[in-house]
């Protein structure tokens, strides 16, 4: 589902910033939407893309410490940032609420879009950040006691 | 206080192999929630301001252009036209990878993306050729860092997101910097084959020249239409991205014929995937850089430099040192958001334009992705030769004493990057 749609917001992204060039230099006007519209496929692509990553573990750290560390001590560090992205991850979901609730009112200057929308993937992508690192957390926990 | 938990939290994360961006976050929480000034509402408020940009919309526009060319078939043709170019020199494969790398950074914003295209190929070649695994590795991860100098350069799109600076400009002010690197790459690469008794891998001949340009000319046309649309001011970096994505299409499924429709899936998918990395490690950036901003502390760091010396060339003598340090230890573009307040806040004491200083930044930072530990050149190259990144790492060392030096003629000879950006209107 994801990937699916980080295929189409992507595609759509690159057509619709390729048609406004279109519009203003062959049409010569230009659409007075389509610039709104890409700044929050890219809000939508960027979250999804980043929750996609950290499904795969794309996301780079700074292993010099740790890649010193004894297993059982490496053990550890891996389970407390599984934790940590667990409590960043519920931070999203809290925050993000909370703001997409305090502007529950208001619309897009251009497209007149309700912005909670826009901005209620904040919340989901920190959904989805809890629910894998909870998994991965689990995962791992397993892995020692195996 | 703030200050504190920011750095402290900050490195005590770094230090466990908490990803950059969760990290960065992290800490900019802990020092909302603790301190208690702010609602919590600013976490998502600022994540959403700090992705919410025409400009950066550019950074995946660059990737999914990357991926398409090269699933397009479009790296072998520029290697194979590199190879009539450069191919005679001694340690000919060597030159060639440099000048492949040069040639699909101006298709290309990211570094890694360059030394992936062009090593996948490449390094198993010289391999077979006879060259040293290690050394071949070398090559590849230098050549690759020229990717963010050589506009398009997503860097250069997050230095200009965040001061303002023209990003067209500063894509004019790399090109000079760019091709400077590619050819003193290549000099050392040319003296250690002599030395190594490498050889040449194809006889210079004119025809052979001109039917590798003529096979690869459509594949070199995109950094024309990408180069050329923003020097003329007809597209803004984002737009010249999105015309470039069109392009790689209509090249890759018509005339190539290499991407099939079945294919776009992946493709646009693995580019919104890697982009998300790096958007991601800026809407956890901007927490903190707003955070940072409220404690003044960009300004305190750069008082603290400034009480060093008021010495203009000891000044920029120092942020390249401080920059090349956080370009080893820390991914590109969280350096960036990180340090780059920092040194526009000392700006009037260096007396240069902001845009050289973007391209000091952006060449410290792809020095530093050729370094351990965080020289992500480096590991690209490595995983694909299969060698340790220790050996590696000592056969970039004398291509990092080059860089060095371009580095030092950059930062001390302005016309280098100022002549072409002053071509471009702001």
């Amino acid at each position: 589902m994801a990937e699916y749609s980080l295929f189409g917001i992507g595609f759509s992204m690159a057509i619709l910033v390729a048609v406004q060039v279109f519009c203003r230099y062959i049409l010569n006007s230009s659409l007075f939407w389509s610039e709104e519209l890409a700044r929050y496929m890219l809000v939508w692509l960027s979250f999804i893309g980043a929750t996609v990553a950290y499904y795969r573990h794309l996301h780079p750290g700074v292993d010099t410490v740790t890649s010193r560390l004894s297993a059982a001590n490496r053990h550890i560090t891996t389970l407390l940032v599984y934790l940590i992205t667990l409590g960043l991850g519920v931070v999203m979901v809290i925050s993000g609420t909370q703001f997409a609730w305090f502007v529950r009112m208001q619309v897009t200057p251009a497209l007149s879009l309700p912005k909670w929308i826009v901005l209620a993937i904040i919340p989901v992508a920190g959904m989805f950040f809890t629910l894998y690192a909870l998994l991965f957390f689990l995962k791992t926990l397993n892995k020692e006691s195996s | 206080m703030t200050t504190q938990i920011l750095l402290i939290s900050l490195l005590v994360l770094f230090a466990i192999n908490t990803p950059i961006a969760i990290a960065i976050g992290t800490s900019a929480v802990l020092a909302i929630v603790l301190q208690g000034d702010f609602p919590l509402m600013m976490i998502a408020q600022r994540m959403f301001s700090g992705t919410d940009s025409f400009h950066l919309m550019a950074v995946p526009l660059f990737m999914f252009a990357g991926v398409l060319m090269e699933a397009g078939g479009i790296s072998k043709r520029i290697i194979d036209f590199a190879n009539a170019l450069v191919g005679w020199l001694p340690g000919g494969l060597a030159a060639v990878t440099i000048v492949s790398a040069m040639f699909f950074a101006g298709i290309s914003g990211s570094a890694a993306a360059d030394a992936a295209a062009v090593g996948a190929i490449l390094i198993p070649a010289m391999k077979k050729s006879g060259y040293d695994s290690d050394f071949a590795a070398a090559v590849q991860a230098s050549g690759g860092s020229i990717g963010v100098i050589i506009p398009p350069s997503i860097p250069m799109i997050i230095f200009g997101f965040l001061t303002g600076a023209s990003i067209g400009q500063l894509f004019a002010a790399g090109i000079l910097p760019g091709l400077l690197i590619g050819f003193s790459l290549i000099l050392v690469s040319t003296i250690i084959s002599l030395r190594n008794g490498y050889s040449s891998s194809a006889a210079f001949s004119i025809s052979e020249t001109w039917r590798t340009f003529k096979r690869g000319i459509l594949a070199m046309g995109a950094p024309i239409i990408i180069l050329g649309g923003i020097l003329t001011g007809i597209f803004t970096a984002t737009e010249s991205a999105a015309i470039a994505v069109i392009y790689a299409l209509v090249v890759g499924m018509f005339i190539y014929k290499k991407i099939k429709v079945r294919d776009l899936f992946a493709l646009f998918r693995d580019g919104a995937v890697i982009s998300g990395i790096v958007m991601f490690i800026i809407a956890m950036a901007s927490i903190f850089s707003w955070l940072a901003a409220m404690e003044d502390i960009p300004a305190r760091l750069a008082g603290g430099l400034l009480s060093i010396t008021d010495n203009r060339i000891m000044l920029l003598l120092l942020i390249n040192i401080v920059l090349l340090i956080a370009g080893t230890f820390i991914e590109t573009t969280a350096a960036l958001i990180l340090l780059v307040p920092m040194i526009t806040a000392m700006l009037p004491a260096l007396g240069i334009d902001l845009i050289q200083l973007g391209v000091i930044v952006v060449t410290n930072l792809a020095i530093g992705m050729l370094t351990p530990p965080m020289g992500i050149c480096l590991i690209v190259s490595c995983s694909i030769s299969g060698d340790k990144i220790g050996a590696v790492s000592r056969r970039v060392l004398p291509f990092l004493a080059i860089l060095i030096v371009d580095l030092l003629i950059i930062t001390f000879y302005p016309p280098i990057t100022m002549w072409m950006a002053k071509l471009v209107a702001g």
